[in-house]
């Protein structure tokens, strides 16, 4: 039985034939439309894929710095001198702060409080309103982040950075320098390693989200190289109580500023180099003076000069002089004693920093030698020590000099040096006649030693320097309980425009200890000390005096020097 | 109404290999971008720890810097002679021993 179709409708439009073509057509937009969307896949996919993936990337992909650590500054015995640590940037957009402080004024002061700033202040900078960006604080505090968003104030934002902290404080800001807002070093230390402190930051591609979730990497990563931990000769004990003394003594004699360097005789390696600016009530960080400023160094210098004529025949320690009456006149200028001695043996011409007696043995020496000499211990060049502004003084070529310049110079005027130069000098003394190069930063390689003198006249002049420090010399207040010690002092005038001012001095010494076997050497400036006292032995030695105590003791150097206990000991039987 | 279809025995056996196929791929693809969203939220949970690892590093860092600062021979020496009446030691008030 066939089937029976029903029609549904007698409508003659419905029951109209469609046209094929119709249906045709209807197939062939599709078809079109399609064969559009596939080219466009294709051309989008396929042929132009790079560019398109490069589009999509600028909208979602970022490039993340990887900030590298920086590295440590350590002293000799690996404890931290500077570090970073976490810390917080607070910038804001002002047009948007302000009109949310407008709502909520009661804000301001509990921001400006936040901020550590004055609400004026705050106010001065949030002023800016042409501008879409600006710092109200940064390195603040890390833990005050979640403060400061508890504001919830609109146009006020944070962004982590890190601060650099320095544990010893002022006792060792002119060693270690500083850095600025950035991290990078602009001063010290931390300028002269600024390179391998810093690192190499690495960097990583990603994709964020709408929200700016970092969602996925994008390549590889490259991966951040902290910076080095410099290793310091400083031994942070030796600085801080080396620190402390300077300080006093500065305050107490109410001078301008005042320095110290402590040298391990044996490595020439720096313990300790300190400075105070009793201007400023503390240390400046940018001004490491014993390094960047250069003196006249005064009677400090006769050591050298007598040195000299030691090592190349010209006296012997037992060689007299007649230094009566207290004065030479050399090329029409006359030079002076502060007393008149009479009859001086080269000794005692140290003994009594003679004036006279120093300037007749240096008039046998050759311009030439005289100038070599102070060269060689270092004079007139910038000491071998990676340290920014480290001045190497002024001595001028022999060629220029006259007799009376030859003269000066012999007892310290006429030339200028740092104080480091001048403990620098003074090692190769303690050294047996050898010079050490010096160090600021630990290393295992040998230090370079270079022979200037004989040991002998090293020794014979040490035997001066400990006549100077003695009852009878010049610096009787650097003796030290327990130790033996020796030195030199120098009071020099300051030079002011043309000439000498009257009333300014610079009181130096310059010593070492023990003095047989020596181990370390100290060199003691105090610029203008203006308490009634001016002379070298009066207000530098006692420095030198409490400096070397403390670090002898410090180092566990035994004394050598027979004191009297001033504790009672009971003798008690080792138990078994 | 009904349809009678009737299909050969190869092409019925294709049409059912084509429609498991499609549910592979609708099955894979529902799959892969649930896969995705997973590793989009592990790799955000990821970056999470980081930061967090790198907040205790820090905080690491300043509990080192402050443990450092109050251990500075400046503070020890402050708090041994205002507080504990101490001086720093000399020859005269040491005894030296000989090791023998």
């Amino acid at each position: 039985m066939k089937p029976q179709f029903t029609h549904f409708t007698s409508s003659p439009l419905l029951a109209s034939k469609t046209p094929l073509w119709r249906s045709k057509l209807v197939v062939l937009v599709f078809g079109i439309a399609f064969a559009g969307l596939g080219a466009r896949a294709a051309y989008v996919q396929v042929i132009h894929q790079s560019f398109y993936q490069r589009q999509g990337e600028i909208r979602f992909a970022r490039t993340l710095e990887i900030p590298a650590n920086r590295g440590r500054l350590l002293d000799r015995g690996g404890q931290m001198m500077a570090s970073n640590v976490p810390a917080l940037g607070v910038w804001a957009i002002p047009e948007d702060i302000n009109s949310s402080l407008q709502s909520h004024p009661e804000k301001l002061p509990a921001l400006a409080k936040l901020l550590g700033l004055r609400v004026p202040e705050l106010q001065q900078k949030l002023a800016q309103e042409d501008r879409s960006f600006v710092w109200l604080r940064r390195q603040m505090d890390a833990s005050l982040g979640s403060d400061i968003q508890t504001l919830n104030l609109d146009g006020l934002y944070t962004r982590v950075e890190s601060r650099r902290q320095y544990p010893e404080g002022e006792a060792a800001a002119t060693i270690t320098g500083l850095v600025n807002n950035d991290g990078k070093g602009i001063e010290g230390i931390e300028l002269a390693f600024d390179q391998a402190l810093s690192g190499q930051s690495g960097s990583r591609r990603v994709i964020k989200d709408r929200m700016g979730r970092v969602v996925e990497d994008v390549g590889d990563r490259v991966v951040p190289v902290d910076g080095q931990d410099i290793h310091l000769t400083i031994d942070n004990k030796i600085q801080f109580f080396a620190f402390q003394k300077l300080k006093e003594a500065v305050i107490d004699q109410r001078a301008k500023s005042g320095s110290v360097v402590i040298l391990d005789v044996q490595t020439n390696e720096v313990l300790a180099m300190v400075n105070y600016d009793a201007a400023s009530g503390k240390t400046n960080p940018m001004r490491n003076r014993a390094l960047a400023d250069s003196f006249e160094p005064g009677s400090v210098m006769k050591p050298l000069t007598i040195s000299l004529a030691l090592e190349r025949g010209i006296v012997t320690p037992k060689t007299t002089f007649q230094t009566a009456p207290g004065y030479i006149t050399v090329t029409g200028s006359k030079i002076t004693d502060s007393h008149v001695h009479g009859v001086l043996s080269v000794e005692q011409i140290i003994e009594k920093s003679s004036n006279v007696g120093t300037v007749k043995i240096a008039q046998q020496i050759p311009y030439k030698d005289m100038w070599a000499f102070y060269s060689l211990v270092g004079l007139g060049q910038k000491p071998a020590l990676p340290f920014p502004g480290a001045v190497g003084g002024r001595l001028r070529a022999y060629q220029s000099w006259r007799p009376v310049e030859q003269a000066t110079m012999s007892y310290g005027y006429g030339l200028s040096v740092s104080l480091f130069q001048l403990a620098q000098a003074y090692s190769v003394l303690a050294n047996d006649g050898e010079l050490v190069a010096p160090r600021l930063i630990q290393s295992d390689a040998p230090a370079t030693r270079e022979r200037v003198m004989s040991a002998v006249h090293a020794r014979a002049v040490r035997r001066m320097l400990h006549l100077a420090a003695g009852p009878e010399g010049t610096a009787p207040k650097a003796q030290v309980d327990g130790y033996t010690v020796g030195g030199k002092t120098g009071t020099s005038h300051k030079q002011e425009g043309r000439g000498y001012a009257a009333k300014k001095y610079r009181s130096t010494f310059v010593g070492m200890a023990p003095i047989d076997t020596p181990r370390i050497v100290v060199a003691v400036s105090i610029d203008e000390p203006s308490n009634g006292k001016y002379f070298g032995g009066e207000v530098a030695a006692p420095v030198f005096s409490q400096t070397v105590g403390q670090t002898l003791r410090l180092l566990g150097i035994q004394p050598d020097r027979a004191v009297k206990p001033q504790i009672a000991i009971k003798s008690v039987e080792e138990s078994t | 109404m009904t349809f009678n279809l009737r299909l050969s025995a190869p092409l019925r056996h294709g049409l059912i290999i084509n429609l498991v196929l499609i549910a592979m791929v609708l099955v894979t693809a529902m799959l892969l971008v649930r896969w995705q969203y997973t590793s989009r939220n592990l790799f955000v949970a990821l970056e999470k720890s980081e930061a967090a690892s790198r907040q205790l590093a820090g905080h690491h860092a300043s509990a080192l810097a402050e443990k450092r600062q109050l251990t500075s021979p400046a503070r020890i020496e402050r708090l041994a002679s205002e507080n504990l009446g101490m001086r720093a030691i000399a020859p005269p008030v040491t005894v030296y021993l000989t090791q023998p």
